[in-house]
Formats: C-alpha cells, structure tokens, sequence
C-alpha cells in the first residue's frame, strides 16, 4: 500500500466504532429485525411490531456513531439520508427523526420512555436500556 | 386565482406570521439552493427566435420559462428557497415555502403554505397551497439536492400548471414487507401570467392558466431497493392569452396517467417514468418517458438520462392544431454528481437535445447542446 492509498485508511479507523447498538427501554418487548428498524428510521412504520408508538432517536449528523448506523443498517451514505429527508421535509410527507448530542443523551432519553428507540456505541450502553440488536 | 383562493392563502400567510399561538408554539425552519450556470454549445437554430429567445438554445424547465441561451447565464437553475413550520401540538402543523428563482428575476414566490392535521399515525389531511404530484420528481423539483440532475428531463417535467390549491390526504399503507402511501388530492389551479406560455406566445406575451376541478390520486410503495409510484388524475384545462383581450378558451377535459420505477440496488441506480396524457378535448394525446441508469463510486455518481415527449395531434382536434404545431423531442444527458459534505452536491450536466417537432417547433427551438454546472445545498 502507498502512502496516499494509507492516509485515508488511517482516516477511516479513526472515525469507525466498534459496534453500533441499538436501543430500547428494558420494558419494551420488542424483537426488531434490521428490516423493522430501517423502517422506523426511514418513517416508514411509525410503531413497534406489537403495535405501540414507536420514536426514533438519531444521533447528530457526521459523527461516527451515525455514519456507521446509516452505513450498516440503512444502508445509505449521510449525504442519501440527507437527500431522503429532505425531500420528505420540503414535500411536507415527514420529518426527520429528532436528533439527539451524544450517546449519554440517548440512553437517559431511552431510559425514561418505553416509545422510543435509539442506537449508540455499544461500550456506551449502559443497564438502565436493553440492547435490540448489535451491528 | 380566484377571490377565495386568494383570500384562503392570505389567511393562511397571517397565520403563519403572526398568530399568538404561533408564537408560542415549536417553530423550525430550512431551506435549499440551487446555483447553477449553463449555455448551449451547439444547436440547429441560431439568432433571436419568434419568443424572443437568442438560440441556440433549450429549454431547461418549461413550467418557470427557464431555457439557456448561447452565452454563460446562471438564471435557469438557480434557486434560493426557505420554509418554516410552526408545530402547534403533536398533530397539528402550518408550513410555509417561499422561493426565489433566476427565471423569474429572482422575484419571491409563495409555492407551498399548508395546514397540516395528522389524524393517527397512518392518515393526514393538508389544506392549503400545495403542488400537483404529477411525476416522481414534481414536488421536490425546487430541491436541486435531492435528484440527481441539475434540471429534471424537460421531456416529462414540463407542464403549464405546478402547484394547486386545495385539499389532500394521505394514507400510509403497511402490506406484509411492503410500505407505501396512497394520496389523494383535489383542488384548482389559476396561474396568472403563465410562464410555460410564454415559451410558446413570446416572452413579452401575457398569458393565463388554468386547471380546474382537480382529482387525482397517488400510489407509491416500497420495499428494500425498489420503489414504485402510480398516479392518475383529472381535470378541466383552460387558458387565455391577456395580451391579446381573449376570455377564457372553453374547459377542455384532460386526464393524465403516470407510472414511475426506481431501483438503487448495490450502488447501481435505475429509474423509468412514463407518462401518458388524454387531451382529445384540446388537442390530442401526450406521451413521455424517461429511463435512467446510474452507478455511484464513492461520493461520485454518473448518472445517464434519456427521455422523449411526443405529441399526437389528432384530425379536426377543437384547438385546431395542424401537424406544423406538433412537439416531439428526445434528450440525452449525462451528468457527474460529486457529494461535497452530507448536505451540499456539485453536478456537471451535459444535454443532447434532439427535436423532431413539426415546423414551429423546430424552426425556433430545433436541436441543442448544452452544458450545465450547479452546486446543490440543503440547509
């Protein structure tokens, strides 16, 4: 390998979590298959296979815990979430799901409310939310 | 527009500016922006036309009159828009988009304000301005980012009326793996001073538009790498040219199909429109379509577009058309997508215009060449 193919190799292992976990409130019974939760994460489906509410949390933009989420799972880059969104936005047929700072914000949000779902890094989850799924 | 139509949108403006309750209630805010730059290279008709257009020349979106000429201009694509939302509780929402467009000298126009009530978590009724979802791309024509051209195929985006006034309400569908929506709408249409006819009576010319008596519905489902969309819809059609003291031509029914196909498997991006208009009333029959393929490679996309409209003209038609009126062209284009960031694109386009159109037509349009850039950028 030369040197210009390492440099953004070297990037990339920077900005790369080692596993994105995805969240739920330890009362939600809830198994979701990938196929359920890029659906919530596309507003798509907007409830939990056993037919309660469901709301999705995002983290921000750009960060490596998002970038691999959309990669991995919905399996779209940032800039094709960004294009999805927008044109729900500008068309008025959806919104965003609300995005939310860091890991910590997430789990204190999961913890406190059975609708809602988020994912994070796994080293950051803690036992207060239950883990769905791993990627 | 009429009296109520006017006086429903100034209702809605107001509320959006100034209601108390809008002032207590969630309010956010975003816009997009197009700024594009173009000229024909090469065509088959030269010097000013009978519109007043210095050709060669094509047009770029026919329902804002926007076309380039033969010297470096940034007016056809180039667009600056904002909308906000006032959230007055979980259910209820007002929307309004304004935008600013080269085209139109940059005047600022109001194309969507809106109340939106969600009834559940499956149904949504909007009342206001919106625009007719005649093809795949219509309503998010004014967002450059979100498609892949620097101007949609003008061989089936390319039509008098864009935005209506009136009522919609969608429904959204979970069958087995499938998801989808099915919307209907229903509403009316005055454009004053049209631009699409200007594109045919003449750049100074004074021309209204009307669709009225709008019914329609729409059908679009997904599942993993595929989506597809069905649209049917009616109305009356009616115009007149101001400038020349005409009254309103008679209502002139027309009905008009659309089926749309898209595939992003792998990176490899395939799309297919088709379209097909009944205006026996007017003229005859349209028929377009469009057929894409594309392939991203890394932030880059190469996406390859080709597209054809043809006209029929039918025998002893009531707009008496003859066959030297008859519009048919095919487009080839090809653009490269570059994504800067997350939210900002750049695009070069290259359009092979190639017009097959009866004598007026081709005498003042005729066949085209033309290069185009646009940075795209939601915000």
């Amino acid at each position: 390998m030369n040197k210009l193919l390492f440099l953004p190799a070297l990037f990339l292992s920077i900005n790369v979590v080692a596993e994105v976990a995805v969240i739920v409130h330890p009362a939600n019974a809830s198994a979701l298959t990938p196929d359920e939760i890029t659906k919530l994460y596309l507003g798509r489906s907007k409830s939990f296979p056993d037919g309660s509410a469901a709301i999705p949390l995002a983290q921000v933009e750009s960060t490596a815990v998002t970038n691999q989420f959309n990669e991995k799972v919905l399996n779209k880059t940032g800039s094709q979430m960004k294009a999805y969104w927008s044109k729900l936005v500008f068309t008025g047929k959806g919104t965003p799901p609300k995005e939310v700072a860091s890991d910590k914000d997430v789990i204190d949000l999961v913890s406190q409310n059975p609708s809602t779902i988020g994912y994070v890094d796994k080293s950051a989850v803690t036992p207060s939310v239950k883990v769905v799924t791993t990627f | 527009m009429t009296a109520l139509q006017t006086k429903v949108n100034t209702v809605l403006c107001t509320l959006l500016i100034a209601s108390p309750a809008a002032l207590s209630a969630d309010f956010n805010w975003s816009g997009f922006m197009t700024v594009g730059l173009g000229k024909t290279i090469s065509g088959s008709v030269s010097g000013q036309n009978e519109v007043g257009i210095q050709c060669p020349c094509m047009i770029a979106d026919y329902s804002q009159a926007a076309f380039y000429e033969d010297s470096w201009d940034f007016k056809p694509d180039s667009k600056l828009g904002l909308q906000g939302s006032v959230l007055f509780n979980d259910d209820l929402s007002l929307t309004g988009q304004i935008v600013s467009r080269g085209s139109r000298d940059f005047k600022v126009n109001l194309e969507w304000v809106y109340l939106s009530y969600q009834l559940n978590d499956s149904n949504t009724v909007q009342l206001g301005r919106k625009r007719i979802p005649l093809f795949y791309y219509s309503e998010q024509q004014d967002v450059g980012f979100t498609y892949p051209w620097v101007h949609l195929p003008g061989q089936t985006y390319g039509w008098e009326a864009v935005n209506y006034n009136g009522l919609n309400w969608s429904h959204s569908l979970q069958l087995g793996e499938w998801a989808g929506i099915v919307n209907f709408f229903g509403g009316n249409e005055t454009r004053k001073d049209s631009d699409y006819l200007k594109l045919y009576s003449g750049l100074d010319s004074e021309s209204d538009t009307r669709w009225s008596g709008i019914v329609g519905a729409e059908m679009v489902l997904n599942k993993d790498w595929f989506e597809g969309r069905l649209m049917v819809m009616q109305s009356d059609t009616q115009s007149r040219l101001v400038s020349e003291g005409e009254d309103w031509s008679p209502k002139a029914k027309q009905q008009i199909y659309g089926a749309s196909a898209l595939v992003d498997y792998n990176d490899y991006l395939l799309t297919a429109e088709l379209f097909y208009s009944d205006r026996t009333a007017s003229y005859g029959r349209d028929l377009a379509y469009t057929l894409s393929v594309g392939k991203r490679i890394d932030a880059f996309l190469v996406y390859l577009t080709h597209g054809l409209y043809q006209q029929k003209i039918n025998a002893n038609n009531p707009d008496e058309a003859t066959a030297d009126d008859l519009e048919k062209h095919r487009d080839t284009s090809m653009v490269v997508k570059y994504d800067l960031s997350p939210s900002s694109a750049l695009k070069l386009q290259f359009d092979h215009w190639q017009d097959f159109s009866g004598t007026w037509f081709k005498e003042n349009y005729g066949n085209a060449n033309t290069i185009s850039i646009a940075y795209d950028l939601v915000f």
